[in-house]
């Protein structure tokens, strides 16, 4: 790192080097049968340069890539005129790395993976189980030419677990994910097992309104066509509606939502963020109205304010050394309610529990649209659940429909968009348009 | 370095090695200024070892740790119980080069970068535009792959397009829509897109005036590239056959000659096909890719495989197994895939329709295996066989199998996307191809307020 920083700074103003190591370890199992290990150990180098006043980018596989600078240069020939200046500040220490999670062999998270499927047996030996378990250990290290040296290491594990309807196509699913090792809690084994079952009903669902509990896997779809809305760069170029709203309620006040980088073995817990900012907590949405938006150093540049240390080589469909720095989260966390998930389906007397949605990604997400298929759903009947809802979709704006929060539950799991982005509870709204086939 | 690395191969249970040194050209504008600029090259390989129940894999980025890599996921591999047997393909020796009409590499990055700010500028200085995400991507990947059973392949895909994102606004309405060009080796099919560029930018700026779609069940003419995501969800992904080969069940609904649509409905899988995103020769595991028809005559006639699952199931191969990169093994994955041409014309549908909805422009889809959804950029009313106004916001959804029955129409103006990204199994944004005519669908659910 300090070779390439050395060169870089002969040749140009200056510069940053950020490397991220990974090394991988999922184990697979395919109805019950472990059918594939994919280990990865592997590395990615980024530069980013400053040259008269243009900024220059490249990476590569290896600190050892002798041309690294050449093409970062060659690109700051054209490149944008940015003159940000990388930071050098002090930073917090962020517990979220578990040496006993990065000691696992693949042995042990094998054994895991059946202890997982036995404790499934014991509800009901018939469900055809598919399993991954993946651990992850991650080390960040930035280094840049105003001084600032720093590296962190995170580690994961991340289980998920879905069952196969009769016909063979996934029916319902449980995961968790954390930094620390952990045992994949009883009661949603029970839960999957419970929900497996109903499921075996299914339930055409009439086109109309309705009341619908989003889980907070699913809430996450909603959430992150807010964080479309206070992302820097959309705000820089006009194309946000939330442009100008910070302190206005905009949504129901039972909603709030923290960005929390500190939070102890959370998911996406970092001391900096990939451009070297220091990281620090932050409150989004409070009793419903709009806090702050989130910059990393080039849109703040732009917007004239300081970077909120949310510049993250992470994007919808990638992360990783080649991604360019973009505003994105850490921890998410909305608190929760005093009301139990049970209690809230008790009160419907015709509505929809979403545990999965199909369509996360489409639509016009930075306006707040989204229109998603149910999958799985399950479809409440007279304060219980009837079965599976089939061939269903639900639809709305987010800046609409959050304004009326009927309740939030008591319980906690991680919100999620193809993959978690925080925590949250299960959220009861009293009024979504949702198609279906049935009358 | 990389020519040698066969030597590495053991020869316990099959193994392979593959190894990918891949150059990655980007720009982007996002309004008028320059986003970024970059120059990303990624090295690195994976090592497959299949010696028992499974594969264990490892991927690597030095290419020296190409032995160790093998010894690990040979231990991963004897971890796994069973028995697995592959699928038998000859043994090839050969080179695939890339061969552009105009090269993207001999390009000077100041002329690609011009041509980008070109189109860009033409989308801003439209009234009404409020911003775009215009971008050149040029990826050069050269492939090398070698395997115990003595094939060497050296093959080079090279690929260039141009995405613009197009962002209108009028108060607080924001519409956006996408264009893709190029989606090729060729840098001239880039080149003299005006008119195109132009269009696209009327149409989302008609978008302003639009009215959110209402939620029901409709009568839709789907466009080619609307209707090639359709299939591609609908139909493409129940064909990768690594669902199936464990899935005893499942086997016994895709059983060849059964009916899944109207005797005019044409499926076809094919990598062969140059100048689209889903474009190669051989596949991630050294096997020929080849033209495999999924549909025939509205009957299942086939399925896409990767040794593995050809092994299992008994049937031939057809080069379908592919990885996103070097980090990723390989997993069954579509091609081009797309309908192909039928009996009708566009006038035929539209006069046939009181009611009902043209959709254009797909805007990403996702399937469950029986379920599908996808997302469209732009749609018309149709009323007593004519187009009326604007609708946005259309996203369908349905069962595959009942709406494949529902397919009422074929079309005979196959047109194929040029741009495609496919996720599945984590590995996210893989190049494919997707196309179809024009078809007409009875019953199709769409989601609205």
């Amino acid at each position: 790192m300090e070779d390439i920083l050395k060169l870089a700074a002969q040749k140009a103003d200056a510069a940053e080097v950020v490397v991220i190591r990974e090394k991988e370890t999922p184990v697979s199992f395919e109805r019950g049968q472990l059918n594939r290990i994919s280990k990865k150990d592997t590395a990615g180098v980024a530069l980013r340069l400053i040259k008269d006043g243009r900024l220059g980018f490249a990476t590569s596989t290896t600190l050892d890539d002798s041309k690294l600078v050449d093409r970062a240069l060659a690109t700051a020939d054209f490149g944008e005129q940015l003159n940000i200046k990388f930071p050098n500040q002090e930073f917090a220490e962020v517990e979220s790395h578990d040496d006993y999670l990065a000691s696992l062999t693949e042995e042990e998270l094998i054994d895991d993976a059946h202890s997982i499927m036995d404790r499934i047996a014991a509800f009901d030996p018939s469900i055809p189980i598919d399993l991954f378990i993946t651990q992850t250990e991650k080390t960040i290290e930035i280094g840049n030419s105003s001084g600032f040296r720093g590296s962190y290491s995170t580690t994961n594990l991340g289980t998920m677990i879905s069952t196969r309807s009769p016909q063979g196509f996934r029916e319902v699913a449980r995961g968790y994910s954390s930094s620390r090792y952990f045992s994949f809690p009883e009661i949603w084994l029970a839960q999957l097992a419970e929900r497996h079952h109903q499921a075996q009903k299914k339930q055409s669902v009439p086109t109309r309104k309705m009341p619908v509990i989003f889980s907070p896997g699913t809430f996450g779809t909603l959430i992150i066509r807010l964080l479309a809305g206070i992302d820097g760069t959309r705000l820089n170029a006009g194309t946000s509606p939330l442009e100008g709203k910070i302190g206005e309620k905009l949504f129901d006040e039972k909603l709030s939502i923290t960005e929390d980088p500190h939070r102890t073995w959370g998911i996406f817990s970092c001391p900096f963020d990939d451009e070297g900012v220091a990281t620090a907590p932050k409150e989004i949405v409070k009793d419903g109205v709009l806090k702050s938006y989130l910059y990393d150093l080039k849109s703040a540049k732009e917007a004239g304010c300081e970077s909120t240390g949310n510049g993250f080589k992470r994007g919808f469909w990638s992360s990783g050394a080649g991604d360019k720095p973009t505003p994105a989260t850490t921890n998410l966390v909305i608190p929760g309610g005093a009301t139990p998930l049970a209690d809230m389906i008790a009160q419907i007397d015709e509505g929809i529990l979403i545990e999965g949605v199909m369509g996360a990604h489409t639509g016009n997400i930075q306006a707040g649209e989204f229109s998603l298929n149910i999958n799985p759903g399950f479809y409440i009947k007279d304060g219980k659940i009837a079965g599976r809802a089939t061939d269903a979709m639900a639809s709305g704006n987010i800046y609409e429909v959050l304004t009326r929060i009927k309740a939030l539950s008591s319980e906690q799991g991680l919100l999620a968009m193809f993959g978690p982005i925080g925590y949250g509870p299960y959220v009861l709204l009293p009024e979504i348009s949702v198609t279906g086939k049935g009358s | 370095m990389e020519r040698s690395l066969g030597k590495s191969l053991g020869q316990k249970g099959y193994q392979d090695l593959r190894w990918e040194d891949l150059v990655q050209t980007s720009i982007q504008f996002r309004g008028k200024e320059l986003d970024s600029i970059a120059s990303n090259r990624e090295r690195g390989g994976l090592a497959r070892v299949l010696s028992r129940g499974g594969w264990g894999t490892f991927a690597f980025s030095d290419i020296q740790n190409s032995t160790q890599a093998l010894n690990r996921a040979l231990l991963a591999s004897e971890a796994i119980p069973g028995n697995t047997s592959l699928a038998e393909v000859p043994v090839t020796r050969e080179q695939v080069k890339a061969k552009p009409e105009k090269d993207p590499r001999q390009v000077s990055l100041e002329e690609k970068k011009n041509l980008l700010e070109h189109y860009n500028q033409l989308v801003l200085s439209h009234n009404g535009i409020q911003s775009t995400e215009a971008r050149y991507y040029e990826i050069n990947r050269e492939k090398f792959f070698f395997n115990n059973e003595g094939s060497e392949i050296f093959q080079e895909q090279l690929l260039a397009g141009i995405v613009i994102r197009i962002i209108a606004r009028k108060g607080d309405v924001i519409q956006r829509t996408s264009l893709a060009l190029g989606g090729s080796p060729h840098y001239n099919y880039l080149l003299d897109k005006d008119d195109e560029v132009k269009k696209k930018v009327q149409e989302t700026l008609d978008l302003l005036e639009a009215e959110p779609v209402k939620a029901g069940s409709y009568e839709v003419i789907l466009d080619p590239d609307c209707t090639g995501v359709f299939i591609h969800e609908a139909f493409g992904h129940l064909s990768e056959s690594d669902n199936l080969a464990n899935n005893p069940t499942l086997q016994k609904v895709m059983v060849m000659g059964r009916e899944f649509g109207p005797s005019f409905l044409n499926v076809i899988d094919d990598p062969t096909i140059p100048n689209v995103p889903g474009h190669f020769t051989y596949d991630d595991e050294g096997v020929p890719g080849k033209r495999s028809h999924l549909i025939k005559n509205g009957q299942l006639s086939g399925r896409l495989h990767s040794r593995e699952t050809a092994g299992k199931l008994g049937e031939t191969t057809t080069g379908n197994c592919r990885a996103m990169n070097f980090a990723f093994p390989p997993i069954v994955r579509m091609t081009t895939t797309f309908i192909d041409n039928g009996p009708h014309n566009f006038q035929e549908m539209l006069a046939s329709i009181e009611d009902g909805l043209y959709l254009k422009g797909a805007a990403g889809g996702q399937t469950s295996g029986d379920y599908f959804t996808f997302g469209t950029q732009v749609g018309y009313r149709i009323k007593n066989g004519k187009i009326g106004s604007m609708v946005r916001d259309a996203t369908l959804s349905g069962n595959l199998f009942t709406t494949l029955k529902n397919i009422d129409m074929v079309g005979n103006d196959l047109d194929l996307s040029r741009a495609g990204g496919c996720g599945k199994g984590g590995q996210i944004l893989l190049d494919v191809g997707h196309g179809a005519p024009h078809v007409k669908i009875r019953d199709m659910a769409i989601g609205g307020r």
